[in-house]
């Protein structure tokens, strides 16, 4: 009687775990060949001396470092997925952009998006995210406007706009306070009318304060502006010591080059744009006039993070830290995609955007995470990162990291 | 005093730029009157083409200039005998409205030709520029840009050339006499094809040499040349068809009003001071202010 019950119990319970592990695999299905990631890219275009053919190979050494291992690992099959990415090329055009994420999630079907390059692009790409609800990671695109309008399957990782030149603020206090430089004074602002770049102005002007100086003049240009006779009439009678130039590498490069022919030389030319530009560029607006400028990088001598895939990743591609300025901010979207797809366990969309945005670990950038609610640019914004800056300065034909200090591999040259 | 006479050199050197591919615009439309939108469009072509071979296959300017010359020559007789020429035999009730259409659809192909080769074959991104800079001049503590000065002068020694061309010459006389009375022409004997032929290439060959300098100051891309040829429409509307001094005056004119302008009211505001002098010299003098407008 008494082992009757104790059989009766024990095939009772194998029958329920039975069950239960039947129905679990029932409820997951099988898994999926492969993980489909899509993006656009600016491969061609105006945009392209900053992304490009270059961009395309970058992220496919990410694709097949990450695939090295088999993929990444789907806790709800218990087993290793390979990610496979797609990409297009948006030929630097918002509106061609929307057209190519819409057949990435009505064609290709894919499962998660990678956000394509710059602001201007990333406000209307994203509105395809938010519509078919895929989650996606703007890798660049960093103006607050995008992330101030209550979107909920998006987030951004690169530092946002109005941040980027309290980092240069900072430098140049830093360089004043050490009297590697002259007390500057004062400073003078062009920007490029366009989302990120009024938000980059703002975050100049309102940062005056950290470095002590003055503004005395600030100006917004049309893009794609070729001609700055005025304007440089107007900066030269005011001779500021620092001009921010807060604009696209093409526009800039045309001030570049008029303020160098009308001999409009502040102390320091910065210009954010111009130390993510491939080296060609250099040796394409010439030397002489290229020499000395100062911008910002997403790239420096990590130390942090998965340092060892980035620089094989460098390796795969045959490139030099500096030779794709936006290579930093690629591999941290990137990075923060298949992390957040590993930690949620699962392909449900909702479950992995939830796992995104609770993201918090160690990156090659320092500390990443996202911030919600939080005030950015005038701005409540949700999803913003906070990647730090770095100043870089072109110094005979490559980009110098200059700050912040322990990532530095070289020292503030006077143009 | 200082910030009038830097005014004043950026006006003029800007004027100048405008005048580099407006004349040779002004002279396809007084021998033809074929109204030729993708004018600008060869202004990028010969600059592009020219970057290719002095950047890219490195060839001394002595070659290169030289067969940019030679592929427009080429082509401007392709222009004139496959466009222009059956235009102009339509009969001038469809002149106007058919070479408007057929010059911007080819100006449409062109850019779109060049860009598509340039970001294929050459580099991702489309931009041509020298990068050769001279020496700025300093004149009275203003700097005047050298790339400037130099394409300044070039304008000055083009116009003037053009000038004693269609004065001295018998080819500028028939062209003159082409723009003046067709009947006429024919009535003496002349052959108009051939006249207009030559003139026509003439004028696409400058074009061409006017994207070479263009490139010495202010980069260019594949798709800038309707923009290019809207400036030029407007010199020439400025300034009235068939003056060639006038169009050099209204050139510095347009550059000087935009330097201004862009001076005292910010640069946002340059593109509409263009077309605000243009659509204000329609209403008020439409014939231009130095000679006879468009027929």
């Amino acid at each position: 009687m008494r082992k009757r019950f104790v059989a009766s119990c024990l095939t009772v319970s194998f029958l329920m775990i039975t069950c239960s592990l039947t129905s679990a695999l029932w409820a997951a299905g099988p898994a999926p060949k492969e993980i489909k990631i899509g993006a656009s890219l600016a491969i061609t275009g105006v945009l392209s001396k900053e992304w490009g053919p270059v961009a395309v190979k970058y992220m496919r050494a990410l694709e097949t470092l990450t695939n090295e291992q088999g993929g990444l690992f789907i806790k709800e099959y218990n087993q290793r997925i390979p990610v496979s990415l797609i990409l297009y090329d948006d030929g630097s055009s918002p509106d061609r952009s929307v057209e190519l994420y819409e057949k990435l999630a009505t064609g290709d079907k894919v499962d998660f998006f990678l956000g394509p390059a710059a602001s201007p692009l990333l406000i209307k790409a994203s509105t395809v995210a938010e519509k078919y609800e895929i989650p996606m990671v703007g890798q660049e695109g960093n103006s607050p406007y995008i992330y101030a309008r209550g979107f909920k399957w998006l987030v951004g990782t690169d530092t946002p706009a109005p941040e980027w030149c309290q980092g240069h603020h900072q430098f140049l206090k830093y360089l004043m306070d050490k009297k590697a430089i002259p007390t500057l004074k004062t400073i003078a602002i062009l920007y490029e009318d366009n989302p990120p770049h009024r938000d980059i102005a703002w975050g100049a002007e309102h940062s005056v304060g950290i470095s002590g100086t003055k503004l005395v003049y600030k100006e917004a240009v049309p893009p794609d502006t070729t001609d700055f006779s005025a304007t440089i009439i107007k900066l030269k009678n005011v001779q500021p010591d620092v001009l921010f130039a807060c604009m696209f590498i093409g526009t800039a490069s045309n001030l570049i080059k008029q303020s160098y022919e009308m001999d409009f030389k502040p102390f320091d030319f910065h210009a954010p744009h111009v130390t993510l530009a491939d080296p060609s560029w250099y040796q394409k607006i010439g030397g002489k006039i290229a020499e000395g400028l100062t911008g910002m990088c997403t790239v420096a001598p990590f130390k942090k993070g998965n340092v060892k895939m980035w620089k094989r990743s460098l390796e795969m591609c045959n490139l030099g830290p500096f030779d794709f300025g936006c290579a930093g901010s690629r591999f941290l979207g990137w990075e923060v995609l298949m992390k957040g797809i590993e930690s949620a366990g699962t392909l449900d969309r909702p479950k992995v955007m939830e796992a995104i945005k609770k993201l918090d670990y160690e990156s090659l950038h320092g500390r990443m995470a996202f911030r919600f609610n939080a005030e950015i640019g005038g701005m409540k914004t949700d999803g913003m990162g906070i990647k730090p800056v770095y100043i870089g300065q072109w110094q005979k034909g490559e980009v110098k990291t200059l700050w912040p200090l322990e990532l530095a591999n070289g020292e503030f040259k006077q143009r | 005093m200082a910030l009038v006479l830097q005014l004043l050199v950026a006006g003029v050197s800007l004027g100048g730029i405008y005048a580099l591919f407006s004349f040779s615009f002004s002279l396809v439309i007084s021998t033809t009157m074929v109204l030729n939108i993708a004018h600008g469009v060869f202004v990028v072509w010969g600059a592009g083409i020219a970057a290719v071979l002095l950047l890219r296959l490195k060839l001394s300017p002595f070659f290169a200039v030289p067969m940019v010359v030679l592929f427009f020559v080429g082509f401007g007789f392709l222009f004139y005998w496959g466009i222009a020429r059956t235009l102009m035999k339509r009969g001038s009730h469809f002149l106007l409205s058919g070479s408007i259409l057929a010059t911007y659809g080819l100006a449409l192909a062109m850019e779109s030709g060049l860009g598509t080769a340039w970001m294929t074959f050459v580099d991702a991104s489309p931009t041509f520029l020298l990068p050769f800079t001279l020496p700025s001049l300093k004149i009275l503590g203003t700097s005047l840009s050298g790339n400037r000065l130099v394409i300044l002068c070039l304008v000055v020694l083009m116009i003037l050339g053009f000038y004693l061309f269609l004065r001295k010459t018998f080819l500028g006389r028939s062209a003159r006499a082409m723009a003046q009375s067709i009947d006429g022409f024919l009535i003496i004997g002349l052959n108009p094809d051939r006249t207009a032929s030559l003139v026509v290439i003439l004028a696409v060959v400058v074009a061409a040499l006017a994207g070479i300098l263009y490139i010495l100051a202010i980069p260019l891309n594949p798709f800038e040349g309707l923009p290019l040829t809207l400036k030029a429409l407007t010199v020439i509307i400025l300034a009235g068809v068939e003056s060639l001094p006038g169009i050099l005056a209204a050139s510095v004119l347009l550059g000087l009003a935009e330097v201004i302008g862009s001076y005292f009211l910010g640069s946002v505001w340059a593109p509409v001071i263009g077309y605000g002098i243009l659509f204000l010299v329609l209403l008020i003098r439409p014939t231009g202010l130095f000679g006879k407008g468009i027929a």
